[in-house]
């Protein structure tokens, strides 16, 4: 392994956007970095609200209609490499808010995240668990030291 | 011969610090998570390998007014600290002596270092206010003619606040080896606590180092005294535009700034500066021990005062004015009456 | 007609000057998570006046449930937030419960009482860390969430998940959610260990000076204004009014606790009332356990009928919390929400004029806003 992906490896710093939704999956990702019971640090992550700084996009909840381009804006704003990770069932498939009546689709929901931007890593749950959130980003890592832009 | 073997020293000694430097956030970070009961990340990961990281990625051009000198500024950060790291060292004050090599010298270097940062928070234009997309319907509410500005101009007006006089108590400190040894010149002062030992253990000395350590805090903007960076809030104000490598470079100036915050310590207070002097070997054993002590002190020195900002900084909320200008007026005064004891000593 | 009433000044008054300078946060900020947008006038880093823009986050949570069967459209309000989630379904049972006339059996009541007060205690200690995080002192804020974690194992225990737990249904609780006698031993426990640490971190929060000296005076709120502005729960409490909807809610007849008041309505008694409304509820759950009688947790017995519109309040931790029901055919014909946070957005507007923009996002943050509950009946209008 060369020095460009560990160096990738051992330092990483994750975003969090949070696109409406319940509230929920965002507390868990917030608790997994500042409750010393999980303490994402010791994974060598690192919570950050720079985009610039960001390498791995933590994006939770439907992309309702006005967070569309925030999210956007701010998946632009990371330098490459960057990978995104779309945590909890809001993000993966709209959940709740996006199926309503069957078929019907949600006026005001844009996503699931994929529709917005492209994901690398799903964590399902709602809420997400801490030690699926860890498990999610850190299963990620090798996907950033592989990439080479 | 002489001019050979004293830059082949320098070299050597900024080989050392560069190598020890990009230790110490991995230390604050690990005292800081040890104080907070959490094992915390690797003692290499928050240094070296984010500085690494850093240079492997992509560079995209900075939402910032002139984004061209915006990116130059970490390199005059770094480029600053340097010279201070040279300044220090007594071969310098030989060949080139006078004011370069005094502390008005360092002061002014300081400052300057401190005035980059409001060119930084000026220049910066960050997407997390004002230019984030927002549909803005309500705007019809409440004062529609009142002009937008970034959140980084808040950091700016605050980074005049600590220029003017959020780092007073540590120029104040400087200044008391002065006094106690007639002389404003690095290499007087040195061999002054050759001869008489070091100002750290008298009672101005200790006073001093209270005032050192709190105006060392404001200078690397540590976390009391960090409100121009505060999360909070301005999120990371000056250095929010930094993208790729420039970023890498501003994290290796900052923590060469707090590895020469230790050598300025060990210098003035201790009596012993960062000095590889290679025309010491011939001296025998001695000499190797005369370099491993002027190695290993300033290390020390760092090594110290990296650990005790982030004990601080993990037991201390973010001042604002209201904190941060009694706390300011305190160690002043503390630092005036290291002044005047060390006048009447 | 801009009228002043007895010294408060009154938004018409503000509007009439002229700020020169705004400074927007959002809608991602570290210190308010959820996508809202706050807008601060200001001169020279004081905040003249504030002004908080909410409806990003609008999902039509009660568009989606009217024709959904009863149960399935409590289970949806459980999603309005992930924070007071039990506090929407308890809230949207009783409704539903009042609207077709069930008997709930005793020891379900009991233990919705208990799902109710562990989840104030761990949005109180939501609130408590999320403070200290804005205040900036990190390691107080992780010690809260270590002790938060406990409460987040008795949820799990209970629900069998950490956020969105589902406790009650209609006509009682989940039978998964009744306690044995094991696990009561075990919430007893947690109570003991809750008591003790909170106890410990109160002590060392309100001995430290610097923080001490951060939040008092910060974001302070006069009663009087309190009451203009219609705020409700601990924030209105923290201002020295003696109000809270348990005490007429016929679940906590039983039960007897104490309604903390504080008095300044700034940001210390904020927090030290909500600290102190800690020990209430652990007091409230040791009640509860120790009263529940046995018997059957869930009443079968019922049938559909059609209702008119049906109120239902009760106090959730940030507030009083409105909903209703109107039923036909066993669907939902009509649901109206309204969350604590709706009315306490006026209360943060006030809270952080006057001071610099530090504070005011800790004024803000003190009235513990959740704006993923409060964006439901706005209009949405597409560009």
């Amino acid at each position: 392994m060369g020095i460009k992906a560990t160096s990738r490896k051992k330092a990483i710093h994750i975003m969090l956007v949070y696109t409406g939704g319940c509230n929920g999956c965002d507390i868990e990702i917030v608790n997994t970095v500042l409750s010393p019971k999980f303490d994402i640090e010791q994974y060598n992550v690192y919570l950050t609200w720079n985009p610039r700084e960001a390498d791995i996009l933590v994006v939770t909840g439907p992309v309702t209609h006005w967070t569309k381009k925030p999210l956007q804006k701010i998946y632009e704003a990371i330098p490459n490499p960057k990978l995104v990770v779309a945590a909890g069932a809001c993000a993966l498939t709209g959940g709740v808010y996006k199926n309503i009546h069957g078929e019907i689709p949600s006026e005001e929901i844009e996503g699931p995240v994929e529709n917005v931007i492209p994901v690398d890593a799903k964590l399902p749950g709602c809420a997400v668990r801490p030690q699926d959130v860890i498990a999610g980003v850190v299963s990620a890592l090798p996907l950033l030291a592989e990439l080479d832009k | 011969m002489y001019e050979l073997t004293a830059i082949g020293s320098i070299i050597l000694t900024f080989i050392i610090a560069g190598l020890v430097c990009l230790w110490l956030p991995g230390i604050e970070k690990k005292v800081e998570a040890r104080v907070q009961q959490r094992i915390g990340p690797n003692l290499s990961s928050p240094g070296i390998y984010m500085t690494l990281k850093f240079f492997f990625k992509e560079v995209l051009s900075p939402n910032a007014r002139m984004p061209r000198v915006y990116n130059a500024l970490p390199f005059v950060i770094l480029l600053i600290v340097s010279v201070i790291l040279i300044i220090l060292t007594p071969d310098v004050a030989i060949y080139v002596g006078g004011a370069a090599t005094s502390l008005v010298a360092l002061v002014g270097l300081l400052k300057v270092e401190e005035i980059v940062y409001l060119f930084m928070s000026s220049f910066s234009q960050s997407i997390m206010s004002k230019t984030m997309p927002f549909p803005d319907q309500s705007k019809g509410g409440k004062h529609l003619d009142a002009k937008q500005s970034f959140i980084e101009q808040v950091s700016a007006s605050r980074s005049l606040r600590l220029i003017s006089f959020g780092s007073l108590p540590f120029y104040i400190a400087l200044f008391i080896p002065a006094i106690m040894t007639g002389s404003i010149d690095f290499f007087d002062i040195t061999l002054y606590q050759l001869l008489y030992g070091p100002i750290l253990f008298t009672l101005p000395g200790i006073l001093a180092t209270i005032a050192f350590f709190v105006g060392f805090l404001v200078i690397i903007n540590e976390n009391p005294f960090s409100y121009m960076m505060g999360h909070s809030d301005v999120i990371q104000g000056p250095l929010f535009e930094y993208v790729a490598k420039y970023r890498a470079i501003y994290t290796m100036g900052h923590a060469l700034l707090i590895f020469v915050g230790g050598c300025i310590f060990s210098t003035l207070f201790l009596g012993v500066a960062p000095y590889v002097d290679l025309g010491m070997l011939s001296l025998g054993w001695i000499g190797v021990i005369s370099i491993l002590i002027h190695i290993l002190v300033p290390i020390i020195c760092s090594i110290i005062l990296a650990a005790a900002a982030s004990v601080v900084s993990a037991f201390s909320p973010l001042y604002t004015n209201r904190e941060i200008l009694p706390t300011i007026l305190g160690t002043s005064v503390v630092g005036v009456l290291a002044l005047v004891v060390a006048v009447f000593i | 007609m801009v009228t002043k009433i007895d010294g408060a000044t009154t938004c018409n008054d503000v509007e009439r000057q002229v700020f020169e300078t705004e400074i927007n946060m959002g809608t991602v900020h570290p210190a308010a998570l959820e996508p809202y947008r706050v807008r601060l006038f200001i001169e020279d880093e004081i905040v003249k006046d504030a002004e908080i823009t909410v409806g990003l986050n609008h999902r039509g949570i009660e568009r989606i449930m009217e024709g959904l069967p009863v149960e399935k459209a409590n289970s949806l309000t459980e999603k309005v937030c992930g924070i007071c989630s039990n506090g929407h379904i308890f809230n949207s049972c009783r409704a539903g419960e009042g609207a077709i006339g069930i008997d709930i059996p005793e020891r379900a009541v009991y233990l919705r009482v208990i799902a109710e007060e562990l989840e104030r205690l761990h949005s109180h200690m939501l609130y408590l860390g999320h403070g200290s995080e804005v205040v900036g002192h990190e390691t107080l804020c992780m010690r809260i969430f270590y002790i938060r974690e406990s409460v987040m194992q008795l949820l799990f225990m209970m629900g069998g998940n950490r956020v969105q737990y589902g406790i009650p249904i209609l006509g009682g609780v989940r039978p998964r959610a009744d306690l044995s006698e094991m696990e009561k031993q075990k919430v007893l426990e947690t109570m003991d260990y809750i008591d003790d640490k909170v106890g410990v971190f109160a002590e060392r929060f309100v001995s430290d000076p610097a923080v001490m000296h951060r939040i008092t005076g910060t974001g302070e709120l006069s009663q009087k204004q309190a009451l203009k502005l219609a705020v409700t729960g601990p924030s209105l409490r923290a201002t020295g009014y003696e109000y809270d909807y348990r005490t007429k809610m016929p679940e906590y007849d039983s039960i007897e606790f104490d309604i903390i008041t504080q008095d300044g309505g700034d940001v210390r008694a904020n927090i030290l009332m909500r600290a102190t409304e800690i020990f209430e509820s652990t007091k409230i759950i040791r009640q509860a356990i120790r009263d529940m009688p046995e018997g059957p947790v869930v009443n079968r017995d019922w049938e559909m009928v059609d209702s008119p519109v049906y109120k239902s309040y009760i106090e959730v931790p940030r507030g009083v919390c409105y909903h209703s029901y109107g039923l036909e055919d066993g669907k939902v014909r009509h649901s109206v929400i309204r969350t604590p946070s709706m009315s306490n957005i006026g209360a943060m507007q006030e809270s952080c004029i006057g001071h610099p923009v530090q504070d005011a996002q800790l004024a803000i943050v003190s009235c513990d806003p959740c704006f993923t509950c409060t964006d439901r009946a706005i209009q949405i209008i597409k560009l």
